[in-house]
């Protein structure tokens, strides 16, 4: 478990931190030779020390800005800056209402109807535009600049790059005459092109919605490369299916990492510091319980135990509130890792409550046959915002509007796959 | 009315906030900053891109990306614009409207549940119903040898090709109704106990052993070929997937996506939409293949025999709700059947004289299906 090395005693010359695991205190020689890929460990503990970035001649005030902790369990780290000041941590809070977003949704589906359902992608923007309105951080509104119109090119984009032909090709044995072979072969590339679509959606639609959203006036904007994306996205199912399972969180990791430190706020990034073995134990638990209990169940169904049926309620009752505690650890895991300047994200998830979250929106959509839909948007955004904060302080001034977003996202043959779309 | 709002300024250039105060006139918002600066911002250059929701701040975006930004938490500014510049400021929200918008919300759900009801009874099945013919025949050819090769495979079909030959007889007194028909029917016999029939498109009918079994006369299977070939020359497997693309669409529009818990309603009102189709195809089918009776001189009666005979054999069975059926029930079935038959032929046409049904309708030479099988639920 990788442990801090706090930046410490700004009134000395020398750059110094703090081990958080036995207090010793170190002196750092050579403070303007530290890159972002240094790792050092603590002489008297052991612990391990990481540095996140460090821009090269720095003052040496900003120099202990950028010594990020590597360890997100002390909060009180993230005020230990050159400055001293505790600032209160900063909350996301959502201000909508389920009615509302039942009208919007009523208007919409009547005009996607009369319009023979082209009006869909402008009710969709609609949505969203109220959706982010209703979001705000720090008393402030984040806003969505998304049309309808680019939402519906990004639908025809998609259509055209991979609907069209993942159809046709999967349906090409319906029409023709096909020897077996050159059907599974068709269906083979069905298949890839499903597979190629999955991670270029992930990253177009990161790139278009962030590039479609502001706070304060400054947008967002994420510039990671499609094809690197591809290229993880394909390494990690490669050794994930290869490790049986065991690399997955590492690879998810790295998904989540290539995702938030390839996002930018105007002109400052977003940085991940989270590491795979974070992960690994939490998910090491949740698979061995998973096989435990599909072997009970397999095992007692095989040789029909007297009420072996009854071990299948493990699945919903056991593994259910597993995987929701899995899924709560990595999105605390990834929010408590993620950085922006001098401030990190936290994250106050827990299972307890997102089995309550997930419990509450399925009575819900039950009860109702599906039209609480608003009412559960609502609480999942509530839930969302009100389990982040942001420890740390934040220069707002020195944030930049960035210009040059658009040359990441230029539209070309040779950028069709950086181009953005959303179609989800 | 206040005659000056403070807001918030945002440059489009940096996060920070610059306070403001704001003044309007007949053609402008005037704008002074902190800092002594003046601004001036002609209405038809704003925007408004929030504001139109009660509790949300109004912002008002002026100039090319990235735009210069007022954020107000009050929407008086609005009134007071739409009082001051009524034309100008037309493509701004009203807050006024905000009353009516219960008003309007009401109707579009009145709107909603009217083009709903009228698209599922009239809507989607006359879409289909026009666009079916523009289908390929080709297309309904190579669907329907996929679902014979699946559900009627060779390796349990009945190869007896004397009796098979008679069986064809039946069919070709019955298609020579339709001389015209661009369909090539070709019927099979599958070795399975069951009393069951069904068409496939592009012409292919499979009947299952039990029923073949059960058939007292040659007239009794017309009876059930005739139902099967008129979902053929109805086209009712082509009907019904346009109809469930378009109930797809129809619940696509209405639920905006189909993922999360609101897939799982979306699914079952597409099942019932997809058996409501089903179950008026089944009616057409029972009345266009009586017609075909009629037409081809066989008697009636004999169909209406063979469908008493499913009734008692289904006696006993519970039923599911109408609704979650994919027939009508078969009293209702019989019932309208033996009003359109009226009273019996002065002459008809008796099929395959002199033959010993009882020795073709065993071509698959297996045990007679009552000692078999219970009766299936599914009929023809």
């Amino acid at each position: 478990m990788p442990t801090i090395g706090t930046p410490a005693d700004t009134t000395d010359q020398a750059l110094k931190v703090d081990c958080h695991q036995c207090h010793t205190r170190y002196r750092v020689r050579h403070s303007t030779r530290l890159t972002s890929s240094a790792r050092s460990t603590c002489p008297t503990c052991g612990a391990r020390f990481a540095v996140v970035s460090v821009r090269p001649a720095l003052s040496r005030d900003e120099s202990f800005a950028e010594m990020m902790p590597a360890n997100p369990d002390h909060p009180r780290l993230m005020s230990t800056g050159a400055t001293g000041a505790v600032p209160p941590p900063k909350h996301c809070s959502f201000h909508g209402t389920g009615g509302t977003l039942l009208g919007m949704h009523i208007v919409n589906i009547c005009l996607s109807i009369a319009t023979l359902g082209a009006y869909h992608f402008w009710g969709k923007a609609k949505i969203r535009r109220y959706l982010f309105s209703q979001t705000t951080f720090t008393a402030d509104r984040f806003a969505y600049h998304g049309t309808g119109k680019e939402l519906y090119r990004g639908f025809l984009k998609a259509m055209l790059v991979f609907g069209i032909p993942y159809f046709s090709l999967g349906a090409a044995h319906t029409f023709l005459a096909l020897p077996v072979w050159l059907d599974l072969l068709l269906q083979a590339l069905a298949g890839l092109v499903l597979f190629l679509y999955v991670p270029i959606a992930i990253v177009n639609a990161r790139r278009y919605r962030c590039t479609r959203t502001s706070w304060r006036g400054i947008r967002f904007s994420f510039r990671g490369r499609t094809w690197d994306f591809l290229k993880l996205y394909f390494r990690g199912w490669f050794f994930t299916v290869l490790t049986l399972g065991t690399y997955y969180p590492y690879f998810q990791t790295q998904r989540q990492a290539f995702l938030h430190s390839h996002t930018y706020f105007g002109n400052q990034r977003f940085h991940f510091t989270g590491h795979g073995s974070g992960l690994m134990v939490p998910f090491a638990i949740t698979l061995f319980m998973t096989y435990a209990v599909l072997i009970l169940c397999g095992v007692t169904m095989a040789f029909q135990f007297t009420n072996a049926g009854l071990t299948l309620f493990l699945i919903p009752f056991v593994l259910g509130p597993m995987w929701i505690w899995l899924l709560g650890q990595k999105q605390k895991y990834f929010w408590d890792h993620t950085t922006f300047g001098l401030a990190r994200f936290s994250s106050s998830i827990t299972w307890q409550k997102l089995l309550t979250l997930y419990l509450g929106n399925l009575a819900l959509l039950l009860v109702t046959l599906g039209f609480a839909w608003p009412w559960v948007t609502v609480r999942n955004a509530r839930f969302f915002t009100s389990t982040l904060s942001l420890q740390g302080s934040i220069h707002l001034d020195g944030i930049l509007q960035e210009t040059t977003v658009s040359s990441v996202t230029g539209e070309g043959l040779s950028n069709l796959l950086d181009t953005g779309f959303d179609m989800d | 009315m206040p005659t000056s709002w403070i807001a918030h300024y945002l440059d489009g250039r940096t996060a920070t906030r610059h306070r403001v105060t704001i003044t309007i006139s007949p053609t402008a918002l005037h704008l002074l900053l902190s800092s002594g600066e003046t601004k001036q911002w002609p209405y038809d250059h704003i925007r408004q891109t929030q504001g139109a929701y009660s509790g949300e701040p109004v912002r008002l975006e002026f100039g090319p990306e990235p735009a210069e930004a007022l954020v107000i938490s009050t929407p008086t500014l609005l009134t007071a614009m739409h009082t001051a510049a009524p034309t100008m400021v037309q493509h701004f929200h009203n807050p006024s409207w905000r009353k009516t918008r219960l008003r309007w919300t009401l109707c579009a759900a009145l709107g909603v549940l009217l083009m709903v009801v009228g698209l599922y009874r009239w809507g989607i099945p006359g879409m289909a119903a026009v666009a079916t013919p523009y289908v390929p025949l080709a297309w309904e050819e190579s669907l329907g040898r996929q679902v014979v090769e699946h559900l009627a495979p060779e390796a349990r079909q009945c190869h007896d090709p004397d009796r098979l030959r008679k069986l064809d007889q039946v069919v070709q007194v019955l298609t020579a109704i339709h001389p015209a028909s661009p369909y090539h029917i070709r019927l099979s016999v599958v070795d399975a106990p069951a009393i069951n029939a069904f068409a496939a498109p592009g012409g292919r009918v499979v009947i299952l052993r039990g029923l073949l079994e059960n058939t007292a006369s040659p007239e009794q299977l017309a009876g059930v070929l005739a139902h099967e070939l008129q979902h053929v020359y109805q086209r009712h497997t082509t009907r019904a997937i346009l109809e469930q693309t378009a109930t797809t669409f129809l619940l696509t529009a209405i639920s905006g996506d189909l993922s999360g818990g609101l897939a799982w309603g979306l699914e079952g009102a597409r099942t019932m939409g997809s058996l409501h189709y089903n179950r008026t195809h089944e009616r057409e089918a029972d009345i266009e293949g009586l017609r075909m009776m009629q037409a081809a001189r066989l008697d009636p009666a004999a169909m209406l025999a063979f469908y008493g005979t499913m009734q008692n054999g289904a006696e006993g069975h519970a039923d599911p709700p109408d609704f979650l059926s994919t027939h009508p029930d078969m009293g209702e079935r019989l019932a309208t059947l033996i009003t359109l038959a009226g009273p019996p032929p002065a002459e008809v046409h008796t099929l395959l004289p002199g033959e010993d049904w009882k020795d073709i309708r065993t071509l698959c030479r297996l045990q007679p299906a009552s000692r078999l099988e219970p009766v299936s639920l599914d009929l023809p």
